[in-house]
């Protein structure tokens, strides 16, 4: 005797419903959704020289709104010679999105890439790779 | 392959041909032992110590595309003085090891102005080197060595800096092991000498990325000729070539990162006793646009002293 389908169609649905629930929220939407991200721009105060530099960092939020508050963190990196820089900028918050990075130091000539990423309390992320020519 | 990349690998391989030993006809005498560089012992020789010291300073760099760049407002300076000594072990076989002492001095006219001096030990070295063939063993071939050498992260490594310039960085923060094949002829008064190397450095890891970095194998060509002046006294014309490949970091091939290097230098031997030689060196690189990739250009003066123990 062949086993009829309907039975066993509901059986698996019933089987699947606990699946389905735990992966959606009581509105359906998916309960983990990925952080909207934040915009991150950033621009050196004068042309990039061997030494200490400034950078002005603005963070805005998917709305385009400014973020005050994020953790900021600037990292040079000299990718083609393998290294990093010799000092850790600190970073002050301005208020209304405005940061700024203290020293971003090269220390020396050539082609250098500032990371700098941005998390706000919303756990929200942005991030920049800044690419930087010091003559 | 770039197209001065081309002209660089061109140019290396013209070099070697126009250096290599085929119009020598006798290997008679051991004058280049002591022409330049550390070099390697005399045949009557139980060990060698040296003290070697050199001024580099840099004139600009070359980009990654090739282009020479002069500085402008910006110095660098590089002072190295190393101490050497090399010991038989048997009549094939010597040892050696190079301690060399960095100072560094860097300054800019930035928005911030600096000028920095720091000093420490850089990267120390040692290794082997086995004579297949010695100087004057066969009148018909030149004179073959192999070299082994170990380089150990001895020096300060940028993560490890503590100075805005990193003027206080004296090594790559690597082991490199390193083999070189010598080839030697003389033909009195001349001689002519090859040296050919690969180094490979050793994957090692970067604090401030937490990343496991590795840089590039890097090939080198050395070829110099030179002439016995008089007794004592030898002249050689040094030109080199090397590339190194692009490092990787977490396991990814970093674009641009690859160097190429080109120079010429003139180097003078003068024994003052039987035990002591006084050595002077001049090496530049080739200021121009595409005999050089992603590094300073540098002059460099040397001046060394050696004594030989028999």
């Amino acid at each position: 005797m062949r086993p009829r389908p309907l039975p066993l169609l509901a059986a698996l649905f019933a089987l699947t419903l606990p699946l389905l629930a735990a992966a959606c929220d009581s509105d359906g939407s998916d309960p983990t959704p990925t952080p909207q991200t934040l915009t991150v721009t950033a621009t050196l105060t004068a042309t990039a020289t061997v030494g200490q530099n400034t950078l002005d960092i603005h963070v805005t939020d998917p709305d385009g709104a400014p973020v005050a508050g994020a953790t900021v963190v600037v990292d040079p990196q000299m990718p083609s010679h393998g290294h990093g820089s010799t000092e850790t900028p600190t970073v002050t918050d301005l208020g209304a999105g405005d940061y700024q990075a203290f020293p971003v130091t090269f220390q020396m000539k050539g082609p250098w890439v500032v990371h700098v990423t941005a998390t706000d309390g919303a756990g929200r992320e942005g991030s920049l790779d800044l690419p930087v020519e010091v003559n | 392959m770039r197209p001065h990349r081309a002209s660089l690998a061109a140019a290396a391989t013209l070099l070697a041909a126009v250096a290599a030993p085929a119009a020598a006809h006798a290997a008679a005498c051991c004058m280049s032992a002591t022409a330049f560089g550390a070099g390697r012992l005399l045949i009557w020789e139980d060990f060698a110590v040296g003290l070697r010291t050199s001024v580099s300073p840099a004139l600009g760099d070359w980009d990654q595309a090739g282009r020479w760049r002069p500085y402008r407002d910006y110095a660098d300076l590089e002072w190295r003085t190393e101490l050497w000594g090399m010991a038989a072990l048997s009549r094939r076989a010597s040892a050696f090891a190079r301690v060399p002492w960095l100072v560094n001095r860097r300054a800019s006219q930035g928005a911030t102005p600096i000028d920095d001096l720091g000093t420490g030990l850089a990267d120390v070295s040692a290794g082997l080197r086995y004579e297949l063939l010695a100087v004057g063993e066969y009148v018909e071939l030149p004179a073959v060595a192999l070299t082994a050498t170990v380089t150990a992260p001895t020096g300060r490594a940028t993560h490890d800096a503590t100075t805005p310039l990193g003027v206080d960085v004296t090594g790559r923060g690597a082991w490199v092991a390193s083999a070189g094949l010598s080839l030697e002829r003389t033909h009195l008064p001349w001689y002519a000498r090859l040296d050919l190397g690969v180094s490979i450095p050793l994957p090692a890891h970067r604090p401030d990325v937490d990343a496991t970095q590795r840089y590039g194998v890097e090939l080198s060509a050395v070829a110099a000729g030179g002439a016995e002046l008089s007794r004592d006294l030898v002249l050689s014309l040094v030109t080199r070539a090397s590339w190194q490949a692009p490092l990787t970091l977490a396991g990814r091939s970093i674009e641009g990162s690859d160097r190429a290097d080109l120079g010429l230098g003139l180097a003078a031997s003068w024994r003052l006793t039987p035990n002591w030689t006084a050595q002077a060196a001049l090496d530049t690189g080739l200021f121009l646009d595409g005999l050089g990739d992603n590094h300073p250009g540098r002059i460099t003066t040397t001046l060394g002293l050696r004594y030989g123990h028999f």
